[in-house]
């Protein structure tokens, strides 16, 4: 099995994303919890949305984004 | 007697013989091509010739093929037996060695550093039948005549052999490293029949671009959050204040609310008011790598091309030699004559004059040092040619870095105001200049910043006249450029400081980073990822910085060139035969990232404006040029765009400025990279070709379609 954004190897074979796209998917989760703080609470599917149309969001993390978009599940 | 000296460069053996010649009028011949000088004084006849730099080269000692992997045993070799490029260096290895039959006492004059001992050591062992057991040193810093006369009179009596051997090392081990490691990519690569594609990596190479790929990888995942900021403003005696906030970014909406709530229509009370006096010092004399730093930093010559530039000053014996990284200026190069020599250029002579009435000349120093050269610092002759502007900008901020060595510290009132208003602080900052000091010397390549700060005492009150909170969100870390990529190379001791630019040039060569803010293709985060997952110690820094110690090492003889040989040896052996096990795996993942980038670098997004096809470059198998091509040419669609035929090409992600179509970059060595639209420039040139009556350039279109049969076909391959 391969990652499930990009279909590339993963790691570990019990692992759903490449070593790049966990990262970003840390970086995605990471960046949740300053924009609920910042804004006293945020829903996820509006938190992707924002993120989604910023310039600084990187190609990684925009393809994880839209991954969540379609798989909230995945957030875990 | 005959005295054969061996120089590194043409420019460099013409300035020497002129040096020697009594009349400063050598005699210059050509043999095959190269030329000879020949000096005469009044005890011998000394003959000055010159290398084109390496002569010699590193090369498998059995392997011919240039596909064999893994190779351990080598051998130098004349460059022109390894690569076909350097075919005309086989007439200067015969001439040097015919001349050096009838001399009787050798000069390596090469320039004073590991490569130009390795230079001369090379040519005086193998094309001078040995001469190098026997030769002698040259050594000098600047080409001027007065230093050559001297460096002629104090010969080292022998070759600085501890440079020598530091420089074998280097080429030795760069070699091991780079042919190994890049066949193994490349053929790998190859095996798997989906196109030929060189790849390579090495031993500094490996490491610098692991630096660009790892900042590609944190702005890649990269996710913005919010803060907020506080924009206020005061306002006295009609001019208005920015106010800074105690903090410089909020977290919360909440605060951020609170905050100007709490200070609209408010009264701020000045806390405190403090100033004090900072003292600057003279910038440092510049080492090379400063001095590419403030060539990029103010004209955006790439460290590559600053030292290019500096180069051809040096052979013009205006500046000094500038590889070096010494930051101190000795006093033997004669301060006061070389300030006397500027003071006679018009546009330095009032802040010259300045200097040379001074009782004594101390020169600011840095902490940077180098065993054979001074700071890079002007000769004081003046230019005797027209210098073109890049040339000239160097020289201007090499002479006023000269001149603020000599100059007193500036001095600079930096004054702040603290306003409150329960709980929060502001502040106001204002800073002025109270004695100019070096920083007349250095402009306009220092700032003259001036901040004035309104007239308010402890106690005094002040409205705030505007308050708001602005959102904002974070940035991913910034993208290197080809300054701060060497600066950081120069932090972690990876390269010297004649081989960090050409690196970082052949990253760019090998399609492997593209443009001045630093992007990695996909290729290079591929490549990074595989050597980590496989051997990453290959592009490990620690590593490679412990490799450059251990050469420092040989120049100060604490350790000899073979151990450190056979240490590497020990070292890379193990990891070729485990990369040559897997070969398949890496083979298989390089082959399918080979593909997508050839096809990307070579593909516009804008379409074609006669058929909506995709536009690619095209090379014609005919006639060897390249130019833009349509992808519907199979459907009947014959449109072409003309390209530039010199230098390394790219699609850039800018679109050009009047008509919207895709800019295409070329890269030449040691030059401006050149931006253009083919769309505007075959605009311009058929204008050009209608308004004069005589075909100003041959039409390319009949041409160009013929080339577009084959170029169907390339597409088909790809
Ligand atoms: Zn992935």
């Amino acid at each position: 099995m391969g990652c499930s954004v990009c279909g590339q190897a993963t790691e570990q074979a019990s692992a759903d994303l490449c070593l790049t796209h966990a990262r970003a998917l840390d970086s995605v989760r990471q960046a949740y919890e300053a924009w609920a703080n910042a804004f006293g609470s945020i829903g996820r599917a509006d938190f992707l949305k924002r993120v989604a149309k910023q310039q600084g969001t990187g190609k990684n993390a925009r393809e994880i984004v839209e991954f969540l978009q379609q798989r909230p599940e995945m957030w875990k | 007697m005959q005295t054969l000296i061996v120089c590194e460069k043409p420019d460099a053996a013409a300035r020497v013989a002129r040096a020697l010649d009594e009349d400063g009028d050598p005699r210059r011949t050509e043999t095959q091509g190269v030329p000879i000088y020949e000096s005469r004084n009044r005890k011998e006849t000394i003959l000055v010739c010159s290398a084109l730099g390496h002569l010699y080269a590193v090369d498998s000692k059995t392997h011919t093929s240039r596909r064999c992997y893994p190779v351990w045993d080598f051998d130098w070799k004349p460059k022109h037996l390894i690569d076909k490029k350097s075919a005309r260096l086989a007439r200067w290895i015969q001439v040097i060695s015919s001349l050096a039959s009838n001399a009787d006492r050798y000069i390596n004059a090469c320039d004073y550093d590991v490569e130009g001992s390795l230079i001369g050591y090379t040519i005086l062992r193998y094309a001078c039948h040995g001469a190098d057991s026997k030769a002698q040193r040259m050594k000098f810093s600047t080409l001027t005549e007065k230093e050559l006369k001297s460096a002629y009179r104090n010969l080292a009596p022998q070759l600085d052999m501890p440079l020598v051997e530091a420089g074998r090392t280097r080429h030795e081990l760069d070699w091991l490293y780079g042919i190994n490691l890049s066949r193994l990519l490349t053929e790998s690569a190859l095996k798997q029949n989906r196109g030929y594609s060189t790849l390579s990596t090495g031993r500094v190479q490996g490491p610098t671009l692991k630096f660009v790929v790892n900042r590609e990888e944190e702005i890649q995942s990269f996710t913005p959050t919010p803060f907020w900021t506080i924009d206020a403003t005061v306002a006295r005696d009609g001019q208005t204040y920015t106010l800074e906030y105690e903090k410089e970014k909020i977290l919360t909406i909440a605060e951020a609310e609170q905050v100007v709530k709490d200070c609209k229509n408010a009264f701020l009370e000045v806390e405190s008011a403090d100033s004090r006096n900072v003292q600057q010092s003279p910038p440092y004399p510049f080492d090379l790598s400063n001095l590419q730093s403030e060539a990029f930093k103010h004209f955006g010559y790439t460290p590559s091309r600053t030292l290019a530039i500096a180069e051809k000053l040096y052979l013009e014996a205006l500046i000094s030699y500038p590889r070096t990284s010494s930051q101190k200026l000795p006093p033997d190069i004669g301060y006061s004559e070389i300030l006397h020599g500027i003071a006679t250029m018009a546009q330095y002579r009032t802040l010259a004059s300045k200097l040379t009435i001074k009782d004594s000349l101390r020169p600011t120093k840095g902490p940077k040092d180098d065993p054979a050269h001074p700071a890079v610092y002007p000769t004081g002759a003046p230019p005797r040619r027209h210098l073109i502007q890049p040339e000239a900008n160097l020289l201007d901020i090499i002479i006023k870095r000269f001149m603020s060595a000599f100059a007193e510290a500036s001095l600079r009132e930096s004054s702040q105001l603290t306003l409150k208003k329960e709980p929060h602080r502001f502040f106001l900052r204002g800073t002025r200049l109270l004695k100019e000091g070096w920083t007349q010397f250095y402009r306009p390549y220092t700032s003259d910043e001036f901040q004035k700060l309104p007239d308010l005492k402890v106690g005094d009150k002040i409205p705030i006249t505007r308050i708001k909170d602005s959102q904002k969100f974070t940035e991913p870390p910034p993208r290197y450029n080809p300054s701060s990529l060497l600066r950081k190379m120069e932090e972690e001791n990876i390269g010297t400081k004649a081989t960090r630019a050409e690196i970082i040039e052949i990253l760019y060569r090998r399609g492997y980073i593209k443009n001045i803010r630093i992007e990695a293709t996909p290729l290079a985060l591929k490549i990074i990822n595989l050597l980590n997952k496989y051997c990453p110690l290959i592009i490990d820094p620690k590593f490679t910085a412990r490799l450059e110690t251990s050469m420092d090492n040989i120049q100060t003889l604490q350790t000899s060139r073979s151990h450190v040989i056979a240490e590497t040896l020990d070292h890379l052996r193990p990891i070729m035969l485990d990369l040559i096990a897997r070969e398949d795996e890496i083979g298989s993942q390089l082959a399918e990232v080979v593909v997508s980038q050839r096809i990307a670098s070579l593909t516009f997004d804008y379409p074609c404006s006669q058929c909506g096809s995709q536009l690619k470059i095209i090379r014609s198998r005919t006639s060897g040029k390249r130019f833009i091509g349509c992808t519907g040419y199979e459907k009947g669609c014959r449109f072409t765009l003309p390209l530039p035929q010199f230098g390394n090409l790219s699609i850039t992600r800018t679109s050009c400025k009047i008509c919207g179509f895709q800019l295409v970059q070329a890269r030449t060595k040691g030059r401006r990279p050149m931006t253009s639209c083919a769309r505007c420039y075959s605009n311009k040139t058929r204008a050009n070709a209608t308004e004069s009556s005589t075909p100003a350039a041959p039409s390319t279109s009949r041409k160009a379609t013929d080339d577009l049969v084959e170029a169907a076909s390339l597409v088909k391959d790809q």
